[in-house]
């Protein structure tokens, strides 16, 4: 029932599914940009 | 057990309703208002519209991997936003997406430096400097993101244009600077008479490279900056120079054409 809540709440998404849904949009782009800039291998570390 | 607008909260006394009340009116924002204010079925719909547009940003994420989708791509430098892999597949069937070969045929002004050298007649990195039969040659490695528009090195008049090559190849330039006899890549050959002796600028198309531009003509006389020519995709460009002129740049620096001094003086 309280997962189900954080899905859907009386005819409407939840707010806090969307708002998860958004970040993880976010972060899934910023991490796109993230490693196609910056040198994330790990080879430098050995 | 009280209801409130947001659910069943069990309170017992009068004081703590209060307390309830006015936390939630204090901390109730302009977006929260009007959200509470609008209908269910707005809600949704507004709710709906934002999941679409996050599915179609994973999507277009999704349909470009593992090159950069539309969104991130104008955070992205010419080398992480067209990726090499991506241009060459773009040059193996002849079509560049729209952005990318505005990108490639841009026409950038250069400011003549107020040396009066002889200047680099292209952008790229300076790959090789070799002497062969009392000719210097100075092989230019243009990228492709270079600019692939060519300049006049100094004042001077066009002596001759000649084509040469008759195959395309793909390859850095080197090995074609001085095949005269064999196979060789298209090439196009400017002569030029200048004050510093007779020069030779080489333009040559590589695979990826299939057609060449020059926009001086034989017996022109020609101004130090003007444009000499084009190449259309990533190849080489080689300034053939009289041995006894010392060139400037070192090997493996990158020059900007028109910019870059190549040669300030002869050899003494």
């Amino acid at each position: 029932m309280k997962l189900r809540g954080l899905f859907w709440k009386s005819g409407r998404f939840s707010w806090l599914f969307i708002t998860a849904v958004i970040a993880g949009t976010a972060l899934l782009l910023w991490f796109d940009w993230f490693w196609r800039t910056h040198d994330t291998s790990l080879s430098r570390f050995f | 057990m009280l209801k409130t607008p947001d659910g069943l909260i069990p309170v017992s006394d009068g004081h703590l309703i209060r307390t309830i009340h006015e936390h939630h009116d204090d901390n109730s924002s302009e977006p929260r208002r009007i959200l509470t204010a609008m209908k269910p079925r707005t809600v949704l719909t507004l709710q709906v519209t934002l999941l679409l547009i996050c599915a179609g940003l994973v999507l277009q994420f999704a349909s470009s991997f593992p090159y950069p989708g539309p969104v991130v791509r104008p955070f992205l430098g010419p080398k992480e936003r067209w990726p090499e892999q991506q241009i060459r597949a773009w040059a193996k069937n002849s079509q560049f997406r729209s952005d990318f070969w505005e990108f490639f045929t841009r026409d950038p002004v250069r400011t003549l430096p107020s040396d009066a050298g002889m200047l680099a007649p292209a952008d790229g990195l300076f790959r090789f400097h070799e002497w062969r039969d009392g000719t210097q040659y100075v092989v230019i490695a243009l990228s492709f993101w270079d600019v692939h528009f060519q300049w006049c090195p100094c004042d001077g008049e066009v002596l001759s244009i000649e084509d040469r090559g008759d195959t395309f190849m793909d390859g850095e330039g080197k090995a074609f600077a001085y095949l005269h006899e064999k196979v060789c890549p298209v090439q196009k050959i400017i002569t030029l008479q200048t004050a510093w002796g007779t020069i030779r600028i080489r333009l040559i198309t590589s695979i990826s490279a299939r057609r060449l531009k020059v926009f001086v003509t034989k017996g022109q006389k020609v101004k130090r900056g003007q444009k000499l020519g084009q190449i259309l995709a990533g190849s080489t460009v080689v300034v053939e120079l009289p041995s006894d002129l010392r060139v400037l740049p070192a090997v493996n620096t990158r020059m900007v054409g028109s910019e870059t001094v190549l040669v300030r003086e002869k050899v003494r």
